[in-house]
């Protein structure tokens, strides 16, 4: 089981399916707060992201809430399979806030439109930063679970 | 609900570091540091899973201290 990179989507023990079941329910009370947020900002006409970026950047961000649970109650339903995960989207998100800030600074894309909406630009170096913090979240986790498990694993 | 210093102990004397624990009744480490320390309540499954893996009984581990 442990050498599998890719373990079966329920092998989690009976503790990490009650917290996996905590997690879901954080990230849909998150999901219904931001949608009704943005559903009072767009009645009043408050635009604060350009195009489909609102949209993007909810659904990112409760990703970002429920992975991020994930990695500090060390819930992994695909064992190794979700370092690869967290690595490739902190890459990926680095990658994305890195452009993003040259586009900016180098006055390529603006950061926000004239309405004081995020830009497309604006957007992905959020969602890069999000990305990244997942990523940060992780490999923290890690960080501290080796300096404990010398504590711990006391015979 | 108190730490389960009786688990700890037990373990220890078996010769069982936690991970070890952890792969022969089949969890995660982090569910045995759960249960040693007091934040988590295991199902009577697996509390039946660590006595027979430890060599005792549920009595023995998973009996609560008699509060004076």
């Amino acid at each position: 089981m442990k050498n599998k990179l890719f373990r079966c989507r329920n092998d989690l023990d009976e503790r990490q399916l009650l917290q996996r079941g905590d997690v879901f329910q954080h990230g849909i009370i998150l999901f219904f707060v931001l949608l009704l947020a943005n559903a009072f900002l767009k009645e009043g006409g408050i635009v604060w992201a350009e195009g489909m970026w609102e949209n993007l950047l909810i659904i990112w961000s409760v990703i970002t809430l429920c992975m991020c649970e994930y990695a500090v109650k060390e819930i992994y339903p695909m064992g190794g399979g979700m370092t690869v995960i967290y690595v490739l989207e902190g890459a990926c998100g680095a990658f994305l806030f890195i452009m993003g800030v040259v586009e900016v600074s180098m006055g390529w894309e603006p950061l926000a439109l004239e309405g004081g909406a995020l830009s497309r630009t604006g957007a992905q170096i959020v969602q890069g930063f999000l990305m990244v913090l997942l990523l940060l979240v992780f490999c923290g986790k890690k960080v501290y679970n080796h300096r404990k498990e010398t504590q711990d694993n006391e015979t | 609900m108190g730490k389960n210093l009786k688990l700890k102990a037990a373990r220890a004397a078996a010769g069982l570091t936690q991970q070890g624990l952890a792969d022969a009744v089949g969890v995660t480490r982090q569910t045995i540091v759960a249960i040693e320390k007091g934040d988590y309540n295991p199902t009577v499954k697996l509390c039946i899973l660590i006595c027979q893996s430890l060599g005792k009984t549920l009595d023995e581990l998973f009996w609560p201290e008699a509060q004076e």
